[in-house]
């Protein structure tokens, strides 16, 4: 089908012109005909409006409250508001322990999170501090907060 | 880089030297005309329809409540969803196309006959399927008109003598149009169909290579001249596949596929009518009765299928006789009638 | 191999470049007439050309998709899950509802029925609902959660205050006058009345009773009236500005909107609005503002040129004054009452402890004037209104209420009873509608309401009615034994018919005012034809 020395004869230098374009438009025109494919297949993940979600107000959520929500995705928070000097800063972690998904709870008191399951401990970062979640390096999934005024929204993208 | 040659040479032991003969295969030197090469086309244009029909399946959802959103979301949201949609619907459009003048070429250069009979019955069994595929394509959408397409279409099918009945249940899945017709539809369209027609084409292509090209003659020097599939008729086909894409690509750019009313099982549109390609069929069913047409239809199906046998017949009685061709001839103007005049009446009550 | 032919070699040579093309297309017609089939260098070349065409059609699709972008990004509604129940049978039952509250910016942040509705525990208007204890009412309260400014703002407002009309003579018409109530033995009030109920309650507000159980009155709901009184005891209702469940700005900015309750012969701001220039270049380019009608602030010279709507002047932020709830925080005058005076301590806008005075309502209405006015216009125009209100009041005001109040304090008509007596509407229609007409008109800038539908038929109910019928009651006074009342009413008649601004009437114009005012009537005849002699 294809005789190396042959195709070596008959080809001059316009040939090889000849040929170049013809391979370089076929690639060109498909290959952006792909590129067009792979977007259509992979919709926009960052919508351009962020879109979030009203979770509470600041005067009900005093230092050391907490409020969980779920999102529309179905993940649940737990929002606590925790004083940072004279402001009030509002951090939202994920109830689901990263070990095996049980449900963690704040403990107030002790200024951690504690999952009842396999008695994973997370510091008030989130961050595992001691059980099976501290072993394999783990930390609670965070959910952006913005505050606006006195409303508390969770950025959900 | 030898190395590697035997290593996998030993573990897949395939003959490449059998490319190198099906490549350098002799074509015939009249197929360098395009008229011939309108049996690639709806090969080419099958193979874009599984293309953007896949990319469809990732966003279409065949649910009842679900499926005209789909389409919308495809068409309105998704990146370039509008545009895979308009050539999905347009290349559908040309397959059509393409094959019936597919079929009227082979007829009328009388390619059908001894041996090919049996092919000539595949490549009627592909241009029904195709139809088919056109109208459980259709109904997916779940417009007013797929709706009640089905439902129009599956009274037709219950009108057939005997099994009719259980065709149409067969067809809705039940005695209403609910999920699960909408099921069928989808798993017909988008795989029992396309997976026969593959079958059926294998077979088609296969016996046209068994039975070898019947040469042709233009002019005098074209006898016994042919020319190898690799490059140049390969290369003829590449320029068949770009005009082709080109053209499906601008009608999508100028004429995008947008989205009648959701199916409303309530309310039944002012004028219901079928994809184009069943217009014929369409006014045949103004024109005659309901059992009438199922008959004619029938009868016109197997007069096609079991045409080349007829053909011989009538070559059998009376040799060298023009009948074949008047007859083809008459089928086309028939068809071509029917279809043109269901589409002006339809212009003309809006 | 391939065959070909030699002149396709000498096709490409460069020396015969201009026959080139010309070959090329030659080439390819020839092959369609099925004479020549085309060398496969043609081809080649073909397939770059078509591939280029093909690459194009791609670039004008990227290009299209690219034009699309905006249509995705209008943000969804964020149904929370203690929020999806609610939506899941109300879509069926009230789908108008939920898509208005889709609509709304409330849903793109996920705040949707519970949020608003939820009742706590205590709550008189409180009932279960599907596993839920909620409040068909939101109260200005209940917004104040979030939008704590507008409500404190609001609240110190005369719309709050609008409710709270029992007694005024407004009220005695749609209760008695018009319509009817009824008492039981000790009084109590056991029905209200409907022309209350459906008209005046609608506007000012009604005061919502709870049946139990979260029920309410039919009588006194539903209603949206800016100055309802809530079961939680807050007043008014944002509802009847920001209409549920959409909460749309642009709509509560329409004029029509404030024009639900600000028109009509008593106070027709709206139609007033709408014949003076600021009304007349709204609706010339309406549609092209109705897109940024919907941003937080709508400022003159920011978001828009010309054509101020109701909330402009009377609300929004301009410059760095803030935009406010309180509709009173800008009006000097005090248009309403028969005699007008300068807006002082029962309008309530406060600052602090101090009443804010009028002149600091001024400066600040002038400050929205500003953006598109010069300062000797807008001096010159508060001069002209201030006139105007003054000729008001100290022609037809002040003389028509010192002897209205004259003849119902000596009883010369009943006064235990309002409306029983011909001159007492008469008189009602010279303040409340004429009156009020003309004072309207004139202070935003309606000429044909200041004049025709206002002075115009203050004068003529003046003179033409009211002394008319006053005259008819010092007679009726004078012989029923009432001779030193009636005596008294007819001096102060006469002390006020004598003065400059009334002589005119009783035919004691000067002399030279009426020979020059002949004089300039036989010059118009002149220009026109004469039609009086």
């Amino acid at each position: 089908m294809f005789d190396k020395e042959e195709w070596k004869k008959s080809v001059s230098r316009y040939g090889f012109f000849r040929n170049i374009f013809m391979m370089g438009g076929l690639f060109a025109s498909y290959g952006t005909l792909a590129i067009l494919i792979l977007k259509y297949l992979a919709p926009r993940t960052k919508k351009e409006h962020e879109t979030k979600m009203f979770v509470g107000l600041t005067t009900n959520l005093k230092s050391g409250s907490s409020i969980s929500f779920e999102t529309p995705e179905g993940e649940s928070y737990i929002l606590t508001g925790r004083e940072d000097g004279s402001d009030v800063k509002y951090i939202a972690f994920s109830n689901r322990c990263p070990h095996l998904g049980c449900k963690v709870i704040w403990e107030n008191g002790q200024n951690r999170f504690h999952c009842p399951c396999h008695n994973g401990v997370f510091n008030d970062e989130g961050i595992a501090i001691s059980g099976p979640p501290y072993k394999a390096g783990q930390r609670l999934k965070k959910c952006a907060i913005k505050v606006e005024d006195k409303a508390i929204y969770a950025l959900l993208t | 880089m030898n190395n590697i040659k035997n290593w996998l040479q030993t573990r897949f032991p395939f003959n490449w030297d059998i490319l190198k003969v099906a490549g350098s295969e002799p074509v015939p030197n009249h197929l360098k005309h395009w008229w011939w090469c309108l049996g690639g086309t709806p090969l080419y244009l099958f193979i874009v329809q599984i293309f953007t029909g896949i990319l469809l399946s990732f966003y279409y959802v065949p649910g009842y409540n679900e499926a005209y959103d789909s389409v919308k979301n495809i068409t309105e949201n998704i990146s370039y969803g509008w545009y895979i949609r308009s050539l999905h619907k347009w290349s559908a459009n040309f397959m059509i196309i393409s094959v019936i003048l597919h079929m009227m070429r082979v007829f009328f250069t009388g390619s059908y006959r001894k041996p090919r009979e049996l092919n000539w019955m595949m490549g009627v069994l592909l241009l029904t399927f195709t139809l088919i595929t056109g109208f459980t394509g259709y109904s997916l959408i779940f417009e007013q008109l797929s709706y009640w397409g089905i439902t129009v279409a599956t009274n037709i099918m219950g009108a057939v003598p005997f099994v009719g009945d259980s065709i149409a249940a067969f067809i809705r899945g039940g005695e209403k149009i609910t999920q699960l017709t909408l099921s069928r539809m989808f798993m017909f369209h988008a795989a029992i169909l396309p997976t026969t027609l593959i079958f059926v084409i294998i077979i088609h292509i296969t016996m046209i290579r068994l039975h070898g090209v019947t040469e042709f003659a233009f002019k005098k020097s074209d006898r016994k001249k042919h020319f190898p599939f690799y490059p140049e008729h390969l290369i003829t086909e590449i320029i068949i596949a770009l005009v082709i894409m080109i053209g499906i690509s601008i009608l999508a750019i100028l004429f995008p596929i947008g989205l009648e009313e959701k199916a409303n099982p309530l309310v039944t549109p002012a004028h219901i009518k079928p994809e184009w390609y069943f217009y014929f069929a369409f006014r045949l069913l103004k024109l005659t009765s309901l059992t009438a047409s199922v008959f004619i239809m029938g009868g016109g199906f197997m007069i096609l299928l079991m045409w080349p046998f007829i053909d011989e017949y009538i070559r059998k009685r009376k040799p060298n006789s023009e009948l074949s061709m008047i007859l083809g001839v008459f089928g086309v103007i028939l068809l071509t009638g029917l279809t043109l005049w269901e589409a002006i009446a339809l212009f003309l009550s809006h | 191999m391939a065959t070909r032919k030699k002149k396709n070699e000498i096709m490409f040579e460069p020396e015969k470049k201009q026959g080139k093309f010309i070959a090329f297309i030659k080439e390819v017609a020839d092959s369609f007439k099925g004479e020549n089939e085309m060398s496969l260098n043609l081809k080649k070349v073909v397939v770059a050309l078509l591939s280029g065409f093909f690459l194009v059609s791609l670039l004008i699709v990227a290009w299209i998709e690219g034009g699309r972008r905006h249509v995705l990004d209008y943000p969804d509604a964020v149904i929370t899950a203690e929020n999806k129940k609610c939506i899941d049978c109300h879509q069926s039952m009230t789908p108008g509802l939920v898509q208005q509250w889709k609509e709304s910016k409330h849903s793109h942040s996920g705040i949707g029925c519970y949020n608003c509705h939820k009742a706590e525990e205590g709550d008189i208007d409180g009932m279960k609902h599907n596993g839920f204890f909620i409040a068909t009412i939101v109260s200005p309260k209940d917004c104040s959660n979030c939008h704590s400014k507008q409500f404190d703002e609001f609240t110190s407002s005369h719309h709050a205050s609008a409710g709270t009309i029992l007694g005024s003579l407004d009220n005695e018409l749609a209760e008695i006058v018009e319509g009817h109530m009824e008492y039981d033995e000790s009084g109590n009030l056991i029905k209200g009345s409907p022309a209350a109920t459906s008209g005046c309650l609608q506007c000012h507000g009604s005061q919502v009773k709870v049946l139990g159980e979260g029920k309410l009155d039919p009588e006194t709901w539903p209603n949206t009236g800016i100055g309802r009184i809530n079961p939680d005891g807050s007043k008014g209702s944002c509802s009847a500005c920001h209409m549920r469940h959409n909460f749309s700005m642009a709509q509560a900015r329409q004029p029509e909107n404030c024009g639900r309750c600000h028109m009509g012969p008593d106070h027709p701001q709206l139609e007033i609005y709408k014949e003076s220039k600021h009304g007349i270049a709204f609706e010339a380019n309406r549609t092209r503002f109705l897109k940024d009608m919907d941003n937080k602030n709508w400022e003159p010279g920011v978001d828009f040129e010309s054509g101020p709507t109701c909330s402009t002047c009377h609300m929004g932020k301009v410059g760095d004054m803030e935009s406010t709830h309180d509709v009173g925080s800008r009006i000097s005058w005090n248009l309403r009452p028969p005699v007008s005076q300068k807006i002082d301590s029962y309008a309530g806008s406060k600052i602090g402890d101090k009443v804010k005075s009028w002149e600091l309502r001024r400066e600040d209405m002038k400050i929205v004037c500003q953006s598109c006015h010069g300062p000797e216009w807008i001096e010159n125009w508060y001069i002209q209104f201030d006139s105007f209100i003054g000729l008001y009041n100290d022609k037809f005001g002040r003389p028509a209420t010192d002897l209205y109040n004259m003849i119902r304090q000596n009883n010369l008509i009943t006064s235990d009873v309002t409306f029983d007596d011909k001159i007492e509407f008469t008189y009602f229609y010279l303040w409340h509608h004429e009156g009020r007409r003309a004072r309207h008109g004139a202070s935003m800038m309606g000429p044909d309401y200041t004049q025709w539908h206002g002075m115009f038929e203050v004068s003529k109910n003046f003179y033409q009615d009211f002394i008319p019928e006053l005259k008819e009651v010092i007679k009726k006074g004078k012989s029923s034994g009432k001779e030193v009342a009636a005596a008294q009413v007819e001096q102060k008649m006469n002390q006020i018919l004598n003065s400059p601004m009334h002589r005119w009437y009783i035919g004691k114009m000067p002399e030279k005012e009426k020979k020059s005012r002949k004089d300039a009537r036989l010059k118009f005849q002149e220009r026109y034809a004469p039609a009086v002699k």
